[in-house]
């Protein structure tokens, strides 16, 4: 197993305010990585550098080896990085199943001219992501809301739409930004659950922002802590746990 | 839904009324062509071309989400291209008195289709090139920008006196767009919109317009996506402009001032951001409503008082017709909602599919 | 070029870029409080011009009453334009609410053609702005002269009321963030009110001056300068009542200069205002004095 994403010495400056100071993240092929910190420590920030929204002010970020920094958010999904969002981002006017679909057009290889005048190529290429994203709908339990609108859905069906999306990108390294936010503790084991099946079902890798101490400290095997922008502590939910550091990040003592 | 996807068989009743209404369609234009004086007609051939400009404006504005009001310019784009090119030599003679006709295009002369084609592909190159430019901006900012377009693209019409005439406009163009040609391209257009839109070319420009972050990390190249959007709408407000210059015979730069471009806005509000349907009513029920309303402009007889006719009333009913529907009913009349023979037989005006079945089921 | 052709149509300059300044700070103010481009502004300046003209010509006003009582209606109707148009939109989305703008501006156009007659009127110019000076073989109208001092005195007054007052507390909280101005029980109708009373002053104002400049009223007439005021806005970094005053001027300069000096582009005037405006969109999209907003993900 070798390392999958690797940022080094990676700083992002807002102005005058560094958002995140010398982040060095190492995730190994097929892991589950929490990143926690209290709120406004640039766990989000983090995401944003790594799936190319912001643009580090200095460090080099590689994923499989290849440099991503200057790579746009599309480009870097293509390599197999996709994520899902704190605010939940959801297309709001289309329906459950065109949101999966849209994830898929970047895999489909057509150009508009095939698409619009529906030659039989691109037939069969719309036939197997319907087929795909079906499956998607499926494992996620929302086959029932296919035509809905994505918005109609309760919350906690749009933070499984917005997994079931990421997922139809096809990644191989997935981020999740607060997937348990607004669940109750029964929830949350589930989700849990869902995790590592999804993790196991996809060949997945992942990473994820997480309040929640239960889920992070049942799934994460390895964790960074975050605080200020600085990583104040990384290792198993146990050394996390007994470190001082973070006891007084997250209790303010000192 | 998507037709070609469903577990149907292959000839539905769907099928059967889209295939009637076609023949209807066909056999009316027949009708028309026998029935009404010349200016009925033409303001037929005006419903047809007004419908592809509300649909390529509906295009990037409805189903891109990208506000852009620079569609006069690249209407003027198309309509200069394809009258100059089909313009013979002698009529050019007789056209550029104050400033000769650049050499290069004294002789140039073109059937009606190339010329309408080259000039929606003009467009459409412009449209791509200030797409790259300016696209990078959002919301009013990409509209003021676009408007700035339109006009520059009107002020190089105006001075460019050796290839457009300036601001004396080009006189007596051949009346190529007939009532085929004009509905012939809105029909045509018509469709490959509602294929463009139905694929998944236009699920990506929804989601562009649904939400612009998660779109690009779902993999959807944003940038790409809005310049093809714009490029395409580009080139059939081209081809509507070559459309409008056969059919007005006379063009100049004044007539695409950006007010043309709040014209066709109109239609898009009053139809429905997002409604390919709406857009295709809205195009035909306003386009003959000005022409039903003219009497308004002209001597009004109210019974007490004769008035002595106030032009320009036409107008404010419209524009306070587009405040109302603003403030309102912001969905217009069809919000994001198509045309399906399925709602037809939900509001009652075509028996339900399949209903006799149930019935015999129960 | 002597020195002296150089004096006069800096003059000339000053005073358009003083006059477009004025129409500037209106937009701006707009937008810096709801993130909308008031696209009827242009037709409140008209508005302006017209209730002037009509004080004088119908109502037989002295100049100076017909131009308070103009101020006064403008600047009720502004208000009034904002309750009605653009009010009930302020919780949709942008797109609606423009629309609306544009849709109030296509009524006010329209309606004034139908209310004050298509043809071009002429303004009556009182002798006081009529008369003209030679200073060093510069001409100068006086309207001329009037139009710096006009737009210097409302700046500093502006600039002092938005800086010092409880007022202007109260505006610079709203444009900073609308949702925790309310919270902090701002008054924000009233702010926006407010915001709308004096942009559509300034309007009256500025129609005025221009119908005094150019003493000719059209239906029409706000369009252009609307347009190349908002642009005016957008260069100095909407938002920015300095911004909106400096652009005002670099784009009164730019055009009657390159109109000056290189007449044969004379042409292409109205379309420097577009040009420079993509081209400070492109290069710095926040204006020349304008602050950096990002959409948070």
């Amino acid at each position: 197993m070798g390392s999958l994403l690797q940022t080094i010495e990676v700083n992002k400056k807002f102005g005058g305010l560094a958002a995140v100071t010398t982040l060095n993240m190492d995730v190994q092929d097929g892991e589950i990585v929490g990143l926690i910190g209290p709120n406004g420590a640039g766990k989000t920030t983090s995401f944003n550098l790594i799936t190319g929204v912001y643009t580090p002010t200095s460090g080099s970020i590689q994923f499989q080896g290849q440099e991503i920094i200057g790579m746009k958010p599309h480009a870097i999904t293509r390599l197999g990085v996709a994520r899902t969002f704190q605010n939940i981002r959801l297309f709001k006017e289309m329906s459950v199943l065109d949101n999966i679909l849209v994830a898929q057009h970047m895999r489909m290889g057509t150009n508009v001219l095939e698409a619009t005048l529906r030659l039989p190529s691109y037939i069969k290429k719309e036939r197997h992501i319907h087929e795909r994203a079906r499956a998607l709908l499926e494992e996620v339990g929302l086959s029932r809301h296919e035509q809905d609108r994505a918005t109609s859905l309760p919350y906690g069906k749009q933070r499984r739409l917005e997994i079931a999306r990421a997922l139809a990108t096809e990644p191989k390294l997935l981020f999740l930004d607060e997937p348990a936010a607004g669940m109750n503790p029964q929830e949350s084991v589930e989700l849990m659950d869902f995790i590592l099946k999804i993790r196991d079902q996809f060949n997945l890798t992942i990473v994820l922002i997480e309040h929640h101490m239960q889920v992070v400290m049942g799934v994460c095997k390895r964790m960074y802590v975050l605080d200020y922008g600085v990583t104040i502590a990384h290792g198993t939910p146990e050394e996390i746990q007994n470190d001082p550091k973070v006891i007084e990040a997250y209790l303010g003592v000192g | 839904m998507n037709t070609s996807l469903s577990k149907k068989p292959p000839m539905s009743r769907d099928k059967i009324l889209t295939l009637c209404a076609a023949v209807i369609g066909l056999v009316l234009l027949f009708v028309f062509e026998e029935l009404f004086d010349r200016f009925t007609m033409q303001i037929f051939k005006l419903c047809a071309i007004n419908i592809i400009l509300a649909l390529s404006l509906n295009l990037i504005n409805g189903f891109t989400g990208l506000f852009s009001l620079g569609h006069a310019g690249f209407m003027a784009v198309g309509a200069y291209t394809c009258a100059i090119l089909t313009m013979s030599p002698e009529q050019k003679e007789i056209n550029f008195v104050l400033v000769p006709i650049a050499p290069w295009l004294a002789n140039v002369h073109l059937p009606f289709v190339p010329a309408l084609l080259i000039g929606g592909l003009f467009a459409g190159l412009i449209g791509w090139i200030l797409g790259v430019i300016s696209l990078r901006l959002r919301d009013d900012y990409l509209a003021i920008a676009t408007l700035g377009f339109s006009e520059i693209i009107r002020v190089l019409l105006t001075n460019a006196q050796s290839v457009t005439n300036g601001a004396l406009g080009l006189k007596g163009l051949p009346r190529f767009t007939t009532m085929w040609w004009a509905w012939g391209s809105a029909i045509l257009i018509t469709l490959f919109l509602v294929l463009l839109i139905k694929s998944s070319y236009g699920r990506a420009f929804k989601s562009i317009r649904d939400n612009e972050i998660a779109a690009e990390s779902m993999g959807i190249d944003v940038f790409g996506m809005k310049v093809l959007s714009f490029a395409i709408s580009s080139f059939l407000a081209g081809i509507a402009g070559g459309l409008l210059a056969h059919y007005l015979t006379t063009i100049d730069p004044k007539q695409f001032i950006f007010l043309k471009t709040f014209d066709i806005l109109l239609i898009v509000v009053l139809g429905g951001v997002g409604s390919i349907t709406g857009s295709v009513v809205a195009a035909i029920v306003v386009t003959i409503s000005m022409e039903a309303l003219r009497f308004l402009d002209g001597p009004l007889n109210l019974g007490f008082m004769t008035t002595s006719g106030i032009p320009g009333l036409r107008m404010v009913f419209f524009s306070a017709l587009l405040m109302v529907v603003v403030i309102y009913r912001q969905q217009g009349l069809m919000g994001k909602a198509e045309f399906s023979w399925d709602a037809l037989s939900k509001i009652g005006l075509l028996p339900r599919r399949g209903s006799a079945a149930e019935k015999g089921g129960k | 070029m002597d020195i002296q052709t150089f004096l006069q149509q800096f003059v000339n300059a000053l005073s358009l870029g003083s006059l477009y300044a004025l129409i500037a700070i209106g937009y701006t103010m707009v937008y810096g409080i709801l993130r909308l481009i008031n696209f009827a502004h242009g037709d409140i300046f008209m508005v302006g011009g017209y209730l002037a003209f009509y004080g004088v010509s119908a109502f037989l006003m002295p100049w100076w009453m017909a131009v308070i009582v103009a101020i006064a209606l403008t600047t009720v109707f502004g208000v009034g334009l904002e309750r009605v148009a653009y009010r009930p939109l302020r919780d949709s989305p942008r797109i609606s609410i423009m629309i609306s703008a544009i849709g109030a501006s296509f009524l006010l156009e329209n309606l004034a053609i139908v209310l004050f007659d298509a043809r071009p009127k002429a303004f009556p110019v009182p002798e006081f702005f009529a008369a003209n000076f030679v200073i060093g073989g510069v001409h100068i109208a006086s309207v001329s002269l009037v139009i710096p001092v006009v737009t210097g005195v409302i700046l500093a007054v502006l600039l002092w009321m938005v800086h010092q007052t409880r007022v202007g507390m109260a505006m610079r909280a709203v444009s900073t963030d609308i949702e925790a101005s309310r919270l902090m029980a701002i008054d924000v109708n009233q702010i926006v009110s407010i915001t709308f009373a004096i942009g559509s002053a300034l309007a009256a104002i500025g129609g005025i001056l221009w119908a005094l400049k150019y003493p000719r009223l059209e239906p029409l007439m706000g369009i252009m300068p609307g347009l190349k005021c908002f642009i005016a806005a957008v260069i100095g970094g909407i938002g920015s009542i300095g911004g909106a005053v400096l652009g005002g001027l670099l784009l009164g300069v730019i055009e009657l200069m390159t109109v000056a000096f290189l007449p044969e582009l004379t042409g292409y005037k109205d379309a420097f205002a577009f040009i420079l405006l993509i081209v400070v969109l492109l290069v710095k999209p926040t204006g020349l004095l304008g602050k950096n907003q990002g959409e948070k993900v």
